[in-house]
């Protein structure tokens, strides 16, 4: 006899689900049957298909589905059917101890991170909230479209900022910031560099930064400014800090007009002082020149209707950007927009964008998915133990949809109490984690009520996820196969998509362990590295410059200082301060490093010349020492000149060259050797540089302590050896092999757990098998053999494949980035760090096999 | 109106009644197909049949598994009181139409 179509008969029992259509299943089958009498086996397939899909939508069906929607039984007590899922939850979880335990553990560890990512989140949503009507600020942002690129920029151009004022009646508050003010106040060492903003008192109106002292017309004064609470106490301490004067480097004389009371920190806005905004920058409207001016508004208009008028006006400098062959458009950005925001040029304060945070997050879930993997491995491999029950429910009349509900309530369960612990980890790496944050202090990572709903609904979300595995697995098992307890196949094996987590898990836990040794190695080179200078034995004292000349005599008049010598910045650590050398008509420029020396200083760092001998005279020009890589730039840049030694700065300055420097690191490894100057200077040099030979360490800082505290009796003598302060220029190092180190022992905790976890079941599962081989002859060793080989040949497959994929992300991108003149990833690293992960996986599975092949044979055969 | 019946269900109606103990899905189909010479699908049929069975106008009870049909179980579909009243109300309806026709209906 024919068989109707199967496909179609099983679409249509799909269709209706539970609805009661045996009938109509029957009277289409009847139907195909006299057809295929009648008129052939193809119509009557065509027919019966057709019948199928019609009936499936038919009126019949809708009313069938609902009748058996209404008659579920679950439905009239399903706070019943909730107490009971609970309840059989909580006793699954205390019965099977070792696999809570591993789970939750997981769990926990792999949502700390997540945690931290998701608090980020939270706080950066909550900055600049706290201004006055926060929903209505706007500022304006420019998009220069030019042949290749789109840049963004959060600056507008001045002329536009200037037009808006007047030209646009939709807009109630207006204020315009200039970040490029940064007075520098003079102190010893480094001179203290202030950022600031120039604006007007309408900064004060629009945003809510409330003064305590002092008023907010100061903003319309030249020479006066309004300090923060904090800058305030660091210049004065104690002492009142209204009408003091700064001494600044650069911007003159301030006077203290104003202080602001001490602000929320989740702001944007990040500055010490505000002053007026000089005439100078007034008066400069410009459409071509807009970095640093910054165009805040409030409105209670769309940001639709906003842009178009901006845009409008903006089309009067439309000409100047046609010029340079772009196009600019612009666009109104609210406040509440900017953290987290798209990573804009030109940014004012401080911004955490979208895209770093996103590559947070990946790598929470990076860490949280092994961990998850775990959870659905070992619930499905307890499929033994959990047997039973399944099959009793389903003969009692359980439908698979509350099987589903039983396992999603227990590993929701699992989730909420792996949250619970996870919190505590919370706690503990938060401060480490705000410590290796930039910006950090504008974040506090304090819980909230908020905060705390949010991770409840993540560990529920989590918990969905998870269980829906484990819970369509053994809804779907027939209660047969359950009660003969042959879920699956006999649990010997470990099923192939199993095993494919797990080679992934390997993976991910190879890839940051490797990671690890990749960072301890470069960390080392770096420290090793030759950068050309002289490091050890020397002493760095921050001094005030312009007394040099004094702090000589008095240093070298104690017998342990061999040699001293004076510079503006510290060898090997970053330069700020840069000098531009002009082509003769001036049309052309070439930046560099600039650092202010004295006589010895050649000579006592043993830098190396390639021209010259290093000294500089004073001359009626001024004489310098460059490096080799500007000496190229200087000669492009001055091609037929005669004199190619001479050469000259922006104001006209002649300088001669006498001395090339061999290229060398003088500032960290991860920056590339940039052109340099190093010129004579009495005003300039911050610190002293003292070549020390003693016995005994304390007595001689304090014989030069001494010495200091004559010229200096009220400042503090600090000095710290040169290769410390080398040392700490590479900080980022230690806080990124901190941060890399913790992810991978997360990771490797994790998977370790879920290799142990499952390496328990499938020897649990092998008790008898190895007690007959054991009866029949075999030795540990081959025993050992065949319970590991599935494990090891996994990890084979991942070392395959993570290794090259490891080698190539930390070689290109990673060491390319962080340390420039390293000779990249070497062999010996991976090798280590390869070995690492595997040994502490082969010692889960070593533990595990040699308990079960240390049992008496007679126990585990005993009962059958 | 009460009992409003439309011309298909009171086909279906007609030919369940016609069929007696022997009322199922296919037989009702083949039956009007034959009959009223119209193909229609069993989708079409079945939604009628709830539809019917909403009113009240029938019900329906399982069979006994068949072996032709894959050893599914037939519904079978019986008319009730009601039923019978809304046939006899639509066929009165009709004949006195009929009956009070100014035109000669008759084809002869």
């Amino acid at each position: 006899m024919n068989k109707p179509p199967q496909l179609a008969e099983k679409i249509f029992t799909a269709l209706c689900g539970q609805a009661a259509v045996e009938d109509l299943l029957g009277d289409l089958e009847e139907l195909y049957q006299i057809n295929a009498v009648e008129h052939g086996k193809g119509y009557a397939k065509c027919f019966y298909w057709l019948q199928m899909i019609r009936l499936s939508f038919s009126y019949a069906i809708t009313k069938r589905k609902k009748q058996h929607k209404n008659s579920q039984p679950q439905n009239n007590n399903s706070i019943a059917m909730l107490k009971s899922y609970f309840k059989i939850s909580f006793r699954n979880i205390i019965k099977q101890k070792s696999f809570t335990f591993l789970s939750v553990f997981g769990l926990a560890l792999g949502m700390s991170i997540a945690l931290l990512a998701l608090t980020m989140m939270v706080e950066l949503k909550q900055f600049d909230k706290f201004h006055e009507d926060s929903s209505k600020i706007y500022r304006v942002t420019t998009e220069v479209t030019g042949l290749e690129s789109t840049s963004r920029f959060a600056s507008i151009p001045s002329a536009l900022a200037y037009l808006c004022d007047d030209a646009l009646p939709s807009i109630t508050n207006k204020v315009h910031i200039n970040d490029k003010f940064f007075p520098t106040v003079k102190t010893t060492g480094d001179p203290f560099r202030l950022s600031g903003y120039l604006t007007g008192p309408a900064f004060l109106d629009m945003f809510s930064f409330p003064l305590i002292e002092g008023n907010k017309s100061a903003l319309n004064m030249p020479g006066k400014v309004i300090i923060t609470s904090e800058l305030a106490e660091k210049l004065f301490g104690q002492k009142p800090a209204m009408n003091q004067i700064l001494k600044t480097e650069n911007w003159g004389n301030l006077e203290v007009a104003g202080v602001l009371a001490p602000f929320p920190k989740n702001t944007h806005f990040t500055f010490d002082l505000l002053a007026a905004i000089p005439s100078s920058i007034s008066n400069n409207k410009k459409w071509d020149d807009f970095h640093g001016n910054f165009y805040y508004f409030k409105s209670d208009k769309s940001i639709a209707s906003l842009e178009k008028e901006i845009n409008a006006l903006g089309n009067t400098g439309a000409s100047f950007f046609e010029a340079q062959n772009t196009e600019a458009n612009y666009r109104i950005q609210s406040i509440l927009d900017i953290n987290p925001g798209p990573d804009l040029d030109d940014e004012v304060g401080l911004v955490f964008d979208k895209a770093g945070l996103l590559l947070f997050f990946g790598t929470a879930l990076l860490i949280l998915l092994p961990a998850c993997i775990n959870y659905v491995n070992m619930a499905i491999a307890s499929a033994l133990k959990r047997s039973k029950e399944i099959g009793i429910r389903k003969v009692m009349g359980g439908q698979s949809e509350q099987i589903i509900h039983q396992f999603l309530v227990e590993t929701i369960l699992i989730c909420l109490i792996a949250l619970g612990i996870s919190t505590i980890f919370f706690s503990l790496i938060r401060d480490e984690f705000l410590s290796s944050l930039v910006g950090a202090s504008s974040l506090t990572f304090a819980l909230n009520f908020k905060l705390v709903f949010i991770f409840i609904l993540f560990a529920i979300g989590t918990g969905l996820l998870t269980g829906l595995v484990p819970a369509f697995f053994y809804a779907r098992t027939s209660p047969i196969a359950a009660l003969r307890n042959t879920i699956g196949t006999n649990k010997v094996s470990i099923s192939g998509i199993r095993k494919g987590l797990m080679v992934f898990q390997f993976m991910v836990s190879l890839i940051f362990m490797i990671g690890i040794g990749v960072l301890v190695r470069q960390y080392q080179h770096t420290l090793t590295y030759n950068l050309g200078f002289h490091k050890e034995n020397i002493l760095v004292v921050p001094i005030e410059s312009s007394q040099a000349d004094l702090l000589r005599n008095i240093f070298l008049s104690d017998p342990e200082v061999n040699d001293i010598s004076f510079s503006s910045s510290i060898p090997g650590t970053p330069l700020s301060r840069s000098v531009y050398f002009y082509s003769q008509n001036k049309l052309d420029s070439t930046r560099a490093r600039e650092v202010f020396i004295d006589h010895q200083f050649i000579d006592h760092m043993e830098i190396e010349m390639v021209w010259g001998d290093g000294t500089i005279l004073t001359n009626q020009i001024e004489q310098i020492l460059v490096n080799q890589s500007l000496m190229t730039k200087l000669s492009i840049l001055n091609p037929s000149k005669k004199d190619s030694l001479l050469s000259q700065f922006q104001n006209d300055q002649k300088v001669q060259i006498v001395g090339v420097i061999k290229d060398y690191n003088h500032e960290p490894l991860n920056e590339s050797i940039e052109p340099m100057v190093m010129r004579l200077s009495n005003s300039g040099l911050n610190y002293a540089l003292l070549s020390i030979t003693s016995q005994n360490l304390p007595k001689t800082l304090s014989s030069l302590e001494s010495g200091w505290e004559q010229l200096y009796p009220n400042q503090p003598f600090k000095a710290t050896f040169l290769d410390t302060e080398i040392e700490s220029a590479y900080e980022y190092f230690m806080i990124g092999l901190k941060i890399f180190g913790f992810l991978a022992l997360l990771v490797v905790t994790i998977s370790s757990l879920g290799l142990l976890g499952m390496v328990i079941y499938s020897t649990e599962n092998r008790t008898k098998e190895v007690a007959i081989r054991k009866v029949l002859g075999a030795d540990g060793l081959s025993l050992l053999k065949s319970l590991s080989s599935m494990f090891f040949k996994m990890w084979v497959i991942a070392l395959i494949i993570a290794v090259p994929a490891a080698y190539l992300f930390y070689d290109s991108v990673f060491v390319s980035i962080y340390n420039k003149f390293s000779g990249g990833v070497g062999f010996l690293e991976i090798l280590i760090s390869s070995m690492l992960t595997v040994g502490i996986g082969a010692l889960a599975i070593l533990w595990q096999t040699q308990k079960i092949m240390r049992t008496n044979p007679v126990h585990n055969l005993r009962n059958e | 109106m009460k009992g409003y019946l439309g011309e298909f269900e009171e086909l279906v109606l007609l030919t369940i009644a016609h069929l007696g103990e022997e009322a199922y899905g296919v037989a009702i189909l083949e039956n009007i197909a034959s009959r009223a010479n119209r193909t229609l699908s069993l989708g079409a049929l079945h939604s009628t049949l709830t539809r019917l069975e909403e009113k009240g106008l029938i019900t329906s009870y399982l069979g006994e598994p068949t072996a032709t049909r894959g050893g599914r179980r037939k519904r079978y579909f019986e008319l009730q009181q009601k039923a019978i009243i809304s046939l006899n109300d639509m066929k009165s309806l009709r004949d006195e139409l009929w009956s009070v026709s100014k035109i000669n209906l008759s084809l002869k």
